[in-house]
């Protein structure tokens, strides 16, 4: 094995001593940050991530392919290695690739933008601290920490919810509003009473929230149904590629309450959790714009 | 005190308008109604009511000058509980005036409409009817970013510019829909937004297009009209027509 520095730019091998690159004239030197300086000039300036083991710089104090924490040890964000990991969060990336894997242990797993050891700075949807993983009683929770965008859980079976319940189907984020019941109008204090398209009752409303937080669609349904998917449903959207053709129904069972059901949709309907929610094996999570799968040990 | 004859403010304490000596009534009693309305000879036009069928019915004098009306004004009008007791202002032009008129809201709870014959401008905010339907068209304001640099997640926006959404109370909207594109079609039958159960609706009926960032409306040879709510005041030509209350009139001059 020879012993020499590895240029930056052009990863010429050049002897110990040299300060400039003979190919690329670019500066050499151990002390320069940034890549890693390659396996042939020797072992000084990387080190094996403990979780999975891509070549961490010595500069580096987190490893950029798992974002395990590679240096010192801290005992409040209370990272578990491979081994005694009791949960895992497995990235799945677009098609369902299984991507990096977030070890779950003790304690307390914060994710978000710019906090947490699940960091995504390049989300912007996601809020600086978004959520948080932990265990209590040997029971997997996630806990949305104040989001704006809120913490997304996969519907496994047909599900009660109550008025404002927000889902994400396909790539629409929707709210079901309750409708008040209607009231007999009342004159103004002059005697005259306001106009107003004659409507027929509706028990619920169906509301599309924007990008950007405007109100799109809103459908209101004269029924106890509304079927929601690309064509032929009440409410249809043709041009959202990740939506089925027949993907979700919503059934007013009483006054304000709702029972959600996918409709075995591909990309599955998702319910916005409301503070807390336990999180089963298998089970999928939303946050900003990544997609997670849970896996539980044991 | 407005007086409901000429429009004069007087004092509250007033019983005879100073302007045109028309009892001015005194607070919580029935109005005095038909003494003042022969008491002018300058009749400068007619706001004549449409009957459903199309004919005309009975009409309502419009003097020089400006004119009050609403559900206080008359038999033409005091069965219409869609009416504000004054709802209208319309105010005829004389000398180089002439023929001139100008309409606008008095503070009504329901608003003035007016029929459209050519392309308006749509406001923010702006109501309009078409049969039975009370519509009010909004812009959408572009997304926002968060103070902490989060966006806020939702439904991709293709470039809707705009908003439809049907009024069915005063606080209360019920269907709301979106606006892409260059224009939307509004019907009963043919469409981009259906009013199916709207026998007051034509096929085809209105128009909403976007051009330059700003929103019209056109009426598309529809039955019964397109309205749009004023808002501030309008000049008028003989012939117009306007929706006051539940009912339709046509203002007539000279």
């Amino acid at each position: 094995m020879t012993l020499g520095l590895v240029c930056d730019a052009c990863d010429t091998l050049s002897p110990l001593s040299a300060t400039v690159c003979p190919v690329c004239n670019a500066q050499l030197g151990v002390s320069v940050p940034g890549r890693p300086a390659g396996g042939v000039a020797g072992g000084a300036t990387t080190r094996p991530c403990p979780n999975c083991s891509n070549e961490v710089p010595r500069e580096h104090r987190f490893c950029g392919v798992c974002g395990t924490r590679v240096e010192g040890g801290d005992v409040r964000t209370s990272w578990a290695s491979a081994q005694n990991a009791r949960a895992r969060l497995i990235l799945i990336k677009g098609e369902g690739q299984d991507g990096v894997a977030f070890p779950l242990g003790d304690g307390e797993h914060a994710a978000g933008r710019l906090e947490g050891g699940i960091m995504f700075p390049e989300d912007p949807l996601l809020s600086p601290r978004h959520a948080t993983f932990f265990f209590r009683e040997n029971k997997l929770y996630v806990r949305d920490d104040a989001s704006r965008n809120g913490v997304f859980v996969r519907l496994r079976a047909p599900k009660m919810f109550g008025s404002g319940a927000i889902l994400l189907a396909g790539e629409q984020l929707l709210r079901i509003d309750s409708c008040p019941p209607e009231e007999a109008p009342l004159p103004d204090a002059e005697g005259s009473y306001f106009y107003a398209s004659p409507h027929r009752p509706s028990r619920m409303a169906l509301v599309q929230l924007l990008v950007g937080g405007e109100v799109g669609l809103i459908y209101r349904s004269r029924t106890d149904l509304i079927t929601i998917g690309r064509e032929g449903n009440d409410v249809n959207f043709p041009e959202d590629p990740f939506i089925s053709g027949r993907h979700a129904q919503i059934v007013a069972i009483e006054e304000g309450r709702f029972q959600i059901t996918d409709l075995g949709s591909k990309n599955g309907t998702f319910e916005k959790v409301p503070m807390l929610a336990q999180l089963l094996p298998g089970d999928h999570v939303f946050l900003g714009q990544q997609l997670f799968r849970v896996e539980i040990n044991g | 005190m407005i007086c409901r004859t000429c429009g004069k403010d007087n004092q509250p304490n007033h019983r005879f308008c100073q302007e045109c000596g028309s009892p001015l009534p005194v607070e919580g009693s029935p109005r005095p109604r038909a003494a003042s309305e022969t008491s002018r000879a300058n009749v400068r036009g007619r706001l004549v009511l449409v009957r459903p069928d199309g004919s005309d019915g009975g009409s309502h004098p419009l003097n020089e000058g400006a004119n009050l009306l609403g559900r206080g004004s008359g038999p033409l009008f005091d069965a219409d509980s869609y009416l504000s007791p004054i709802h209208v202002r319309i105010e005829v032009g004389t000398g180089k005036n002439d023929g001139r008129c100008i309409v606008r809201d008095a503070g009504s709870l329901n608003g003035v409409f007016l029929k459209i014959s050519e392309e308006e401008l749509l406001h923010d905010g702006a109501h309009f009817r078409l049969g039975q339907e009370l519509l009010r068209f909004e812009t959408l304001r572009p997304a926002r970013l968060l103070e902490d640099g989060t966006e806020v997640m939702g439904s991709p926006n293709p470039g809707y510019w705009g908003r439809i959404s049907i009024v069915i109370g005063r606080h209360h909207d019920g269907s709301s829909f979106p606006l892409f594109g260059e224009a939307v079609v509004l019907g009963r039958e043919r469409g981009d937004i259906l009013f199916s159960e709207d026998g007051y609706v034509s096929g085809t009926h209105a128009r909403v297009s976007n051009r330059n960032g700003q929103a019209f409306l056109q009426d598309l040879a529809s039955s019964n009209g397109t309205f749009l709510k004023i808002q501030g005041e309008r000049v008028i030509t003989s012939g117009t027509y306007l929706l006051l209350g539940q009912q339709l009139f046509r203002v007539t001059l000279g």
